[in-house]
């Protein structure tokens, strides 16, 4: 500190109150506690739904028309509830969602069977297929999902709740081996398909569960390609649809939008209503944390602020001596500045203590949580460290100015 | 750079419509020039405007009719600005306050310390010897609410030196001291005066330091 800058400051530090300054350290301790914890939650929540759901952020939900009396009727006269173009086009321009992609159907006869144990298993088959992009199992290469018409394999994808059906539903009460999910993709199947005069036979083996879509997946391409060449009929109109929502986008509206329609949702409706809840609870959260802290800046303000006017007159001394009104802030700059920073990084730091231990007790309850990185914590502590000082010396400088060029004149 | 200072026909607002008592003036609604290098007496009794002059010139004040302007060598005015009032009050105007102004809070050596370091015109040891020779040598260290009145004013003074200056705007410098301190504040004034090539304007109610002036003007 320059000699200047002491004389100032032993000249402006009279009627300092630490009470108040103190009262502000632990205000906005906690405050900015809260928002860090708050943030940090939040994106450890959304790596989590990510990997539950393959989503960073985002919901999938898959859309029907409702069947109904008259609609069972309708499909035994052969006219189903569909999709027409123009609702699928309206449904992409609302504003929650980011994309949408058409459930394709088996236009043909598929049996399957396969060996269990003793048991050998025939039965009939659905298939369904759609775009690759909307599928939640991911591979290495991308051939392991691709199947043609001419050759003789077909990968499947299947529901991971059909596993668990089996495992736990059936095979404990039959006396029947439990598979996990690496033994059944070696799990042999065989499937024959018919139609149009035409049959085939291919191997198939499940390559992935999803918790996404409730059915039997097989490769978008193969099956556009089977349907043209096994199917009996013209191409089937969309009668389900996937889309791919923003939550942060106004999920509420969309849900509005959805009934307003008569449309259905099946599939991953919980995790979406999981996903809104828990961000919105976070954000109230954060909105505490941010409320608190906004109340800790005022009083830090304020506290300033009085202190100005109590020694009003020595600014205008000040002034009057020659010294320009940054001159005179400079002291009450850099105090303030100094605690603003001092105490976001204060708050950063117990958050980096205390926050993965929480964690590791609640991963104990939730075995899926994985912590994120606490480096944008820091990045944030900073971001508002520098609002509040910006904020402070703005506001600051603006009453010394005012006081400055009025009281002197 | 102050090369001239001119008063036209300026008067305070207190004074429009209700006269000051005690006859006509020299100053108020007149033409009216100090140069550089002159020495100026402003005299005046009591509710004469004295304290106003000096805020209106120094730019503390600005309630009056007319113009005050500061004109370097080449006419040109200075002083528009706050941020060139600023600058002015450090390398350009000096002024002794007739209430002072200390802190009382700082010591005497702090007070005109202050100042100094705004300006970097004296070392600590001038500062110390000039408050000396005005015999403050037992007093550097001793806050300025302490001081008597006529300590301050010497404080005061050396404060007001503490910067390079073309006018030095003294307002009442001696109502508290004795015969022999005043002229010890002359010489040392003097000195500056001859130094800097710079103006002086002092003012009094009857108690007048004593100064060879140029002009004396009635308030």
């Amino acid at each position: 500190m320059t000699n200047r800058m002491k004389l100032l400051f032993k000249l402006l530090r009279q009627n300092l109150s630490l009470w108040q300054i103190l009262g502000f350290i632990v205000a906005n301790l906690l405050g900015g506690a809260i928002v860090l914890v708050g943030t940090q939650a939040y994106r450890d929540f959304d790596r989590f739904m990510e990997k539950e759901n393959g989503l960073l952020s985002d919901g999938y939900v898959v859309v029907t028309k409702p069947i109904n009396g008259l609609s069972t009727f309708g499909s035994l006269l052969g006219v189903k509830p569909v999709f027409r173009e123009n609702e699928i086009h309206q449904l992409e321009e609302h504003p929650s969602v980011k994309d949408v992609g058409v459930f394709t159907s088996a236009n043909f006869q598929i049996r399957g069977s396969f060996v269990l144990g003793d048991l050998n298993i025939s039965t009939d088959l659905f298939m369904e297929s759609v775009p690759d992009k909307f599928i939640d199992v991911k591979f290495s290469d991308p051939k392991e999902w691709h199947a043609d018409v001419n050759g003789t394999f077909i990968p499947v994808i299947i529901p991971r709740k059909y596993l668990n059906i089996y495992n736990y539903g059936y095979a404990s009460t039959k006396g029947l081996p439990q598979l996990g999910e690496g033994l059944t993709s070696a799990f042999p199947i065989s499937i024959r398909i018919r139609g149009n005069g035409y049959q085939r036979t291919y191997d198939a083996r499940i390559v992935g569960y999803t918790d996404r879509l409730n059915t039997v997946l097989v490769p978008d391409s193969f099956l556009q390609e089977a349907n043209r060449h096994f199917g009996q009929k013209k191409a089937e109109p969309a009668s389900r649809l996937i889309v791919a929502t923003s939550v942060d986008g106004g999920s509420s509206s969309f849900l509005d939008y959805l009934t307003k329609q008569g449309y259905s949702i099946e599939g991953n409706l919980e995790s979406l209503k999981l996903q809104t809840l828990v961000h919105g609870v976070l954000w109230v959260i954060i909105g505490i944390g941010g409320m608190v802290s906004v109340l800790a800046f005022v009083l830090l303000l304020v506290s300033i602020q009085l202190l100005i006017e109590k020694n009003k007159d020595k600014f205008v001394n000040l002034y009057s001596l020659g010294y320009s009104v940054p001159q005179i802030a400079s002291p009450y700059l850099l105090l303030v500045s100094g605690i603003d920073i001092f105490v976001w990084l204060l708050s950063a730091s117990i958050v980096t203590v205390a926050y993965p231990r929480l964690f590791a007790f609640i991963s104990l309850i939730s075995p899926g949580l994985r912590l994120a990185s606490l480096f944008p914590l820091w990045l944030l502590a900073l971001l508002l460290a520098s609002l509040f000082v910006l904020m402070h010396y703005w506001m600051i400088r603006r009453q010394l100015r005012r006081i400055c060029i009025t009281h002197s004149r | 750079m102050i090369e001239t200072i001119r008063f036209n026909n300026v008067l305070p607002n207190v004074f429009v419509g209700s006269p000051p008592e005690g006859g006509p003036t020299d100053v108020w609604e007149k033409e009216l020039s100090f140069k550089k290098g002159c020495s100026y007496l402003i005299e005046a009794a009591s509710g004469r405007g004295k304290s106003s002059f000096c805020s209106f010139l120094y730019g503390l004040r600005s309630d009056y009719q007319g113009r005050i302007e500061l004109l370097d060598r080449d006419g040109n005015a200075l002083g528009s600005t706050e941020k060139d009032r600023c600058e002015i009050r450090k390398s350009a105007l000096a002024l002794m306050f007739q209430e002072h102004r200390l802190f009382p809070e700082l010591t005497a050596l702090e007070n005109v310390m202050l100042k100094n370091q705004l300006t970097d015109y004296f070392t600590e040891g001038q500062v110390r010897q000039m408050l000396c020779t005005l015999g403050l040598q037992e007093k550097l260290d001793t806050p300025c609410a302490k001081l008597s009145l006529g300590q301050q004013q010497r404080v005061a003074f050396v404060r007001m030196l503490a910067q390079p200056a073309d006018f030095f705007l003294l307002d009442e410098p001696i109502s508290h001291l004795d015969a022999g301190n005043a002229e010890i504040m002359s010489a040392i004034l003097r000195q500056r005066q001859h130094q800097d090539g710079a103006g002086v304007i002092a003012t009094s109610i009857g108690n007048r330091l004593p100064y060879d002036y140029d002009t004396i003007i009635r308030l």
